[in-house]
């Protein structure tokens, strides 16, 4: 534990340091939504944790100049200590990023007229965070997978490949009007109770294996 | 402390074979050229890079069964890698109070100040001495047993260097079971710091001796091509075609003192050794 806790304060300190700066813009963009009425509560509110997700897998990278890695590993600690600390990094910093983001929300709401942030939504927010957990886990796998410049590209490759996949499929289920149908049928049975028991565990089950993928990785590299 | 048994490892045509031993309360010094194989040394012995045949063991433990508990009675030096850039030196002393239960602040602040080491500045605005100093101070503060320095004097001046090996000294002094394997392309620094020295060169170790005895019984002994002729050559483990004739390394200086007087016989410093070592035949 000694070593998780070191290696925690360092990525803290690194925020604090370096990381602080985006956190603050961040904050204001949101306010600047806010104010603007650009957007809604339920996007500001979603808006800051996955930032925040992105932002702690991408910590790596600090760790990967200069020898770091060699560095870090002659201290008590290893490569499994170095996994699951990243991984509690990234849990502890979404978790935040989704706090001030329920806080921007409310924000939106106070000020607002006609905004709307209830108890639903904010439960619907809560499932977010698993979401994100498993998008923070993503970054992670990828960025240790893929190292120095590669991983700076494979991040964004990585995403464009999702939001590409997403919209292929979305054509695809648009222009076939009978699977449109029954999906909407089938959401509609499930209810909204059932859809978030079930974005929980696919999240869960994404986030599992990219921590078990991650430790792989790690297990082969050599310094 | 440290044993090493015909450790191997392949790197397209490197090949690294080595043994080693550090003994308690002693300093051990490994010198060789750049890209001889200590680093890769050093990296195997930490678990940082697989071999692929022998063994090491640190304080009776192979390098994958080093756990929190065991590193933490390590202090280590690696050249060129250190703590990020992005941190300050007050943020590593935070951080070092997280990771070693015995990490001594006040000592650390003490060294901090006495090497004049700027804690509230960012690390990469450190001189490539400060981050040299920063590192050792680190290995220095969590009452580490063992030492394991690669090429600490890297990129210092000649002031910096004497200034490091004091600090050594003193490190050694507090608790004589401590031990230390440096390593250092720089044979001059490990002269008057080590007790054994381990040379290597293309990744094989080429000599492993008593740093006293390298001063007292090594010598080069400067022959012209009839001198050599005539000369005992049983205790002559080296030699080199020069100008004026042929340098011999031998390992027994008196013999050659007493038994030919008129050749030139040039006390041995490990410098000399090295270069007979890695340059000469036989």
């Amino acid at each position: 534990m000694k070593g998780i806790r070191g290696l925690l304060e360092k990525d803290f300190r690194l925020f604090f340091r370096q990381g602080s700066n985006l956190f603050l813009m961040l904050a204001f963009m949101a306010l600047f939504f806010i104010l603007t009425g650009k957007t809604g509560a339920t996007f500001i509110a979603m808006y800051i944790p996955s930032v925040m997700a992105v932002y702690s897998g991408n910590t790596i990278s600090y760790d990967e100049n200069e020898h770091g890695y060699t560095y870090l590993f002659s201290l008590p600690v290893n490569k499994k200590i170095y996994v699951r600390e990243k991984y509690m990094f990234s849990f502890i910093m979404t978790v935040f990023g989704w706090g001030i983001g329920v806080i921007c929300a409310g924000i939106a709401v106070f000020i607002k007229p006609g905004e709307v942030f209830d108890l639903e939504m904010l439960a619907m927010e809560l499932i977010t965070i698993f979401v994100f957990q498993a998008i923070a886990g993503i970054v992670i796998a990828i960025r240790l997978r893929f190292v120095g410049e590669k991983g700076r590209f494979a991040l964004p490759i990585a995403v464009l490949i999702v939001f590409a996949s997403c919209y292929i499929i979305g054509f695809f289920v648009r222009a076939n009007s009978g699977l449109k149908e029954s999906i909407s049928y089938m959401i509609g049975e499930t209810g909204d109770f059932g859809i978030a028991i079930a974005l929980i565990v696919l999240s869960l089950i994404v986030w599992f294996a990219s921590y078990k993928y991650s430790m792989r990785v790690m297990k082969k590299k050599e310094f | 402390m440290l044993e090493i048994k015909g450790v191997k490892k392949s790197y397209g045509e490197f090949q690294l074979d080595c043994s080693l031993n550090v003994e308690k309360g002693r300093i051990t010094g490994l010198v060789g050229e750049n890209g001889a194989g200590k680093s890769t040394l050093f990296k195997a012995m930490l678990g940082l890079i697989s071999y692929d045949g022998g063994e090491i063991k640190i304080m009776g433990k192979t390098p994958e069964q080093l756990g929190e508990k065991e590193k933490e009675e390590l202090g280590v030096v690696l050249a060129e890698a250190g703590f990020s850039g992005y941190l300050k030196g007050k943020d590593v002393e935070a951080v070092l109070a997280r990771l070693y239960p015995r990490f001594e602040a006040e000592k650390f602040h003490l060294m901090c100040d006495r090497y004049q080491i700027p804690l509230n500045k960012f690390i990469k605005e450190y001189s490539t001495g400060t981050k040299a100093k920063l590192n050792l101070i680190i290995a220095l503060t969590h009452q580490a047993k063992f030492l394991m320095m690669d090429e600490p004097t890297a990129g210092l001046d000649v002031g910096a260097r004497e200034a490091m090996l004091d600090i050594l000294r003193e490190y050694m002094e507090e608790e004589p079971e401590r031990s230390i394997l440096i390593s250092s392309h720089i044979s001059s620094d490990l002269e008057h710091l080590c007790d054994d020295i381990y040379v290597i060169h293309k990744g094989k170790i080429v000599l492993h001796e008593e740093m006293d005895t390298i001063l007292e019984k090594y010598a080069v002994l400067k022959v012209s091509e009839a001198q050599y002729q005539a000369v005992d050559k049983s205790y002559i483990l080296k030699e080199k075609k020069e100008n004026f004739g042929i340098s011999c390394l031998t390992n027994e200086k008196q013999y050659y003192i007493e038994n030919y007087p008129e050749i030139v016989v040039e006390s041995g410093s490990l410098d000399q050794v090295i270069l007979m070592l890695t340059g000469g035949e036989r």
